[in-house]
């Protein structure tokens, strides 16, 4: 009985010791690990924003780290998910660095674009971060954050029409506050006066990079006259090497 | 009169050492458990922020009902209440660091400047590890009780007493 005591303490001292070596040494090792978002880079393809979000990994504790799952959901301003975004490392050895691009993709057609290609808004972005310390302690952080989102049409607007030598001429105006698209494509116009019958139609090319203004005058072929009226409706559409829309019908005059 | 007064000396002398024994035992067990846990705390130190749910209290009292348990069973020690006592102790601390830990699974919402974070902490596997040693330290001490009250009748069944 006694041996077996005996060998039950020394036992108990030394797993108590391994227990506190291992706490200590998975402590150590999570502080050393680094997380961290390289700059941004926004592309364009297919009616799709990705935006890619360099993650730079650095592990420098005693035990590796694994099953990191990053995951991105985005959330406009009436609470629809418009995006989920997932990326997962299955193991990040010790003592290494990783460098792995988390892409946010953001369809267009998931988006109610009459609201945001001409209202500034927010997204609002859900951000989880699962991970594995020593295959033993999970860690998971979650977070929200606010993306702002600038509208590519911001405030635009369309004159009053003038009329010379057989040709309307249209105002338009408009500020590009979208940090990813650029508005390069064309403007088309379709005017219809009181009575809602046909006066006009025109179309201009535009390039209106990201952060800049657009003002001038589109140009309608006229073909009669009399049917000009003081208002009317406009139709405008929008075809861009970055998104279609349209006819959108705004009032005149 | 002498005689009462002799018993009271008698009871000093044999209660002494044990205090003294049981209080150097009590020292030496606040530093065994305040040691690790500031070598452990300390770097989390650095972030206040993440010590939201309050750690110094659920480790103040671990190493109090474990610096009680230390003097406890020294003042006792050589009687049936040690081994009892060391028993408790087990229990106590094994129950103690479940209700204290939320069964391994502890969930922190710090803010961090203007950003609110939910930090979920999952450590069962590890929870499981200091339970199982402290299984360990319970089927000892249940042995101790055993093989005391075991050598104990024997030493009162024993022709020679």
């Amino acid at each position: 009985m006694r041996q077996a005591l005996r060998a039950l303490g020394w036992a108990t001292k030394i797993l108590w010791i391994l227990i506190i070596f291992f706490a200590a040494t998975v402590i150590y090792s999570a502080l050393n690990f680094r997380m961290d978002f390289g700059e941004p880079q926004a592309t364009f393809s297919d009616g799709v924003i990705v935006m890619s979000f360099p993650l730079l990994i650095d592990n420098h504790g005693y035990y590796p780290v694994s099953d990191l799952n990053l995951t991105t959901r985005l959330i406009d301003n009436e609470g629809n998910l418009v995006s989920t975004s997932t990326t997962f490392l299955p193991l990040i050895a010790y003592s290494s660095n990783l460098e792995k691009s988390h892409n946010i993709s953001l369809s267009l057609s998931n988006l109610n674009l009459t609201y945001f290609l001409f209202q500034d808004s927010n997204f609002e972005a859900d951000l989880s971060i699962a991970m594995k310390f020593a295959r033993a302690v999970s860690l998971q952080v979650a977070t929200d954050m606010i993306i702002p989102w600038g509208a590519p049409l911001y405030n635009f607007s369309v004159g009053e029409m003038t009329y010379r030598n057989g040709t309307g001429v249209v105002p338009v105006s408009f500020e590009n506050h979208s940090s990813f698209l650029n508005v390069t494509g064309a403007i088309r116009f379709e005017i219809y006066n009181n009575r809602d019958e046909p006066i006009g139609s025109g179309e201009k090319f535009v390039d209106v990079p990201s952060h800049s203004g657009y003002g001038d005058q589109i140009e309608l072929v006229v073909d009669d006259p009399a049917k000009i009226t003081t208002n009317g409706q406009v139709y405008v559409s929008f075809e861009t090497s970055m998104f279609s829309f349209g006819p959108m019908v705004m009032p005149y005059g | 009169m002498a005689d009462t007064g002799n018993r009271r000396e008698g009871l000093l002398r044999k209660m002494a050492p044990r205090v003294f024994k049981a209080s150097l035992w009590g020292f030496v067990t606040f530093l065994m458990y305040y040691i690790p846990y500031q070598l452990l705390v300390l770097p989390m130190l650095m972030f206040p922020e993440f010590l939201s749910f309050k750690v110094q209290p659920i480790f103040y009292n671990f190493i109090a009902l474990a610096v009680f348990f230390a003097v406890a069973i020294q003042l006792f020690s050589g009687t049936t209440l040690q081994h009892g006592l060391g028993v408790a102790r087990a229990l106590i601390l094994m129950t103690y660091l479940i209700y204290a830990l939320n069964g391994g699974i502890l969930t922190l919402t710090p803010n961090i400047g203007a950003e609110a974070f939910t930090i979920v902490i999952d450590f069962k596997a590890f929870l499981m590890m200091i339970i199982l040693v402290s299984l360990l330290s319970l089927a000892k001490s249940i042995l101790q009780t055993i093989n005391f009250l075991a050598s104990e009748k024997e030493s009162s069944s024993s022709p020679d007493t």
